[in-house]
């Protein structure tokens, strides 16, 4: 069991959900969501992104329009789905009791 | 020196390195092989090469002259490195598929991965549902023993030439094979041409690659008959071995050819790793887009340390091509031939005189129809080993539209000419004329006893090549380049009205109209002789040059006197034939009768009152 390999899975975790919030705030273009993790301090690959986003549009949580943009042709501008939203709720439910719970656990320790 | 490439990235005109470029591609490529098992990997693919575009376009846009590899490398680190996709998304997709499972959506992911997993499980022996032509039965035997399912084909097709029983085990194994649509198992070597050690075709250089030898012992294995001609001529060319070598050159020359036109040549990255049977997975990927740069800039020093090699390669190809130039010859006469046989007896002229006017009425007429020949031959045969090739590869090539459709219009044309010329040679057979009967002179034989003999070909002096065409019935005789002889003579033995021995000749022909068969018809010479009481009768007459063959006929009839003799010598079959060609509405005909021929060569007969000879 290494270390690198706990952190990721912990952060796979909640990185949809990460996403999944930005993508509420407002519609966005993938590099949006790339800047504003950055902005927050979690950093994430593009490499990871583009499936990810892919895989919760076709579970029907994501919908997308193509939008002109100056330079270039069309940009995928994404936004959450009715089933998307009902989805988050369940994650944030889920996240805060999470991170009480492991807020708890931990505070005895530190 | 680096050279630059225009490429279109999801709608970006992006102006890059060529080394830069070779990396991008494999990185690309990977990431449609990696995304490719999943539902919807195309678009998230589509996307990410949108996301590169972009990023690439930025650099321009701040100055960039064009995308160098450390822009790639860059860009790289922005979307990730294979090895990181992978262990940030391989957990990942193993989540959706537990999903998917769940929702009984089993598909493409599942099986790819129980195909991961089954490294382990016990192989079956199976037909193959992904890598078919016919059954799947080389796929599947492919993928049993991890070859390419190429040499499965290629080695069927070679167990198929010994008395077809390659074919009894393809159906054998097509009956008693289970279908499996197991997805070919983790990785495979595949059989390529590697273009980056190649002498003439690389064909060697990707077999050793195949094999994991040193392309040496390919190299060998095909130089080996040339070398051990050139051995054993130079000792003693009385050995056993000789001809099995000097056989084994225009074999292996062929052979190579065949794998040289069809194994597709390692281009891509993915295709170099599948070469050497490298898993294509991450490590590897990076690995070699690493010795691709690496490869380069070692590259020219490596030029001028193998100034040798160089030359050897070069001495190497001349000889490859001359031999193809051989090759090409032979194929082309074998092919001429082919369309000689299947001619009839005007092409069988192919060989010495080609195009001869026999058939046709005119000179455009001859040059048509022998283009429509051509065209109505060559491609079909030609199509033909495309389709073999391809299907013995397996491997779709790149669709060549433009020859298809300039192919199919050319063969269609030659059809259509084809059909154009026949009928009108057709039609130059309608009418029938027969001359009247002509007396000729015979002279009285002594003893009351005339023979009538075959005269023997004269060989014509001037060393001119005579060709001989069905010699024992007869048939054509070509004099020389515009004489054409044709043995269409036939001969009636009957009774003479009066007490002397006569001969007469009547002369016929075909043509489109009556006076046009006359004019075939009456300039036909009849070139008999006697001396004394030997009738000597030619075997054939001649078309005068420019005209061609209509039907054109000699009957000859001899009248024996009551209660004279007479006696026949090695006349051949065709004077006992009736040869008549008819052509009328919907109909044509060839029509040869025999007549029955009651005496026997060599035989006295006495002509009795009933006009039949009876034997002495």
């Amino acid at each position: 069991m290494n270390t690198e390999n706990t952190q990721s899975q912990m952060r796979k975790g909640v990185l949809e959900f990460c996403i999944l919030s930005i993508i509420r705030k407002s519609e966005v273009y993938p590099s949006d969501i790339i800047e504003q993790m950055k902005a927050a301090g979690l950093s994430i690959l593009e490499g990871t992104l583009y499936p990810l986003l892919t895989r919760l549009k076709n579970a029907e949580l994501l919908s997308y329009r193509w939008e002109e943009s100056v330079s270039g042709p069309p940009r995928k501008y994404f936004s959450l789905t009715e089933k998307g939203a009902a989805f988050y709720v369940e994650l944030e439910t889920t996240w805060k009791q999470l991170a009480d719970a492991v807020h708890l656990l931990t505070k005895e320790n530190s | 020196m680096n050279k630059i490439i225009n490429i279109n990235l999801a709608g970006r005109l992006i102006p890059i390195d060529e080394l830069a470029y070779e990396q991008l591609h494999a990185y690309i490529e990977w990431l449609r092989q990696f995304f490719g098992r999943e539902a919807g990997g195309d678009e998230i693919v589509r996307d990410m090469e949108d996301r590169i575009g972009e990023l690439f376009q930025d650099r321009i846009k701040k100055g960039a002259a064009s995308i160098t590899q450390d822009d790639v490398k860059n860009m790289i680190s922005i979307m990730g490195s294979p090895e990181q996709i992978v262990s940030e998304a391989g957990e990942e997709t193993g989540s959706t598929q537990q999903q998917q499972n769940n929702n009984g959506k089993s598909g493409e992911e599942n099986r790819q991965q129980s195909a991961a997993d089954s490294y382990e499980k016990p192989k079956r022996l199976s037909r193959s549902e992904k890598e078919k032509v016919l059954g799947g039965v080389c796929g599947g035997l492919a993928a049993y023993f991890n070859i390419d399912p190429a040499i499965a084909r290629i080695v069927f097709a070679l167990i198929s030439l010994a008395w077809g029983s390659g074919v009894i085990i393809y159906l054998l194994l097509w009956a008693v094979l289970p279908v499996s649509d197991d997805q070919p198992r983790g990785f495979r070597r595949r059989l390529y041409r590697n273009p980056d050690q190649k002498v003439a075709g690389g064909v060697c250089s990707g077999i050793a690659a195949y094999l994991n030898i040193d392309p040496v012992i390919p190299r060998l294995i095909f130089i080996a008959p040339v070398l051990g001609s050139v051995f054993f001529g130079a000792i003693n060319s009385d050995i056993v071995f000789f001809p099995v070598l000097t056989g084994g050159i225009p074999t292996f020359v062929l052979l190579y050819l065949i794998l040289w036109a069809s194994i597709p040549v390692a281009s891509t990255v993915t295709e170099k790793l599948e070469m050497r049977g490298e898993k294509v997975d991450v490590q590897n990927l990076s690995q070699a887009i690493k010795d691709i740069s690496e490869s380069v800039s070692k590259a020219v020093p490596e030029k001028s340390r193998s100034e040798f090699r160089k030359i050897i390669s070069v001495i190497v190809k001349i000889f490859v091509f001359m031999i193809l130039g051989f090759v090409l010859i032979i194929l082309a006469s074998v092919l001429v031939a082919v369309l000689a046989s299947m001619f009839g007896f005007a092409a069988s002229s192919a060989f010495v005189l080609p195009l001869s006017g026999i058939v046709t009425d005119s000179e455009t007429q001859k040059w048509i129809l022998w283009i429509c020949i051509v065209l109505a031959l060559v491609i079909p045969f030609i199509s033909a080993i495309r389709m073999l090739i391809r299907l013995i590869t397996g491997r779709r090539h790149r669709d060549y539209k433009w020859i298809n459709i300039v192919s199919s219009v050319l063969f269609i044309a030659g059809i259509f000419g084809l059909f154009w010329i026949g009928g009108a040679i057709l039609s130059d057979f309608k009418a029938r004329y027969h001359s009247r009967p002509e007396a000729l002179v015979l002279n009285q034989p002594a003893n009351d006893t005339l023979v009538i003999r075959q005269a023997i070909l004269e060989s014509e002096d001037g060393g001119i090549t005579e060709y001989d065409w069905g010699s024992e019935d007869g048939g054509i005789r070509f004099k020389d380049d515009s004489t054409i002889a044709i043995s269409n003579i036939n001969l009636k033995i009957e009774k003479s009205p009066d007490s002397l021995y006569h001969m007469e000749l009547q002369r016929s022909a075909n043509g489109k109209n009556s006076k046009r068969a006359e004019s075939l018809a009456s300039p036909l010479q009849f070139a008999y002789h006697q001396e004394g009481s030997i009738l000597y009768l030619p075997q054939d007459f001649s078309i005068p040059p420019h005209q061609p063959f209509r039907g054109q006929q000699m009957s000859v009839t001899i009248q024996v006197p009551a209660g004279k003799v007479f006696k026949t010598e090695g006349l051949i079959g065709s004077y006992y034939t009736q040869r008549s060609f008819r052509f009328g509405r919907n109909r044509w005909e060839y029509h040869t009768e025999n007549y029955d021929n009651d005496y026997e060569d060599g035989k006295y007969y006495r002509m009795m009152e009933d006009g039949k000879g009876s034997a002495l």
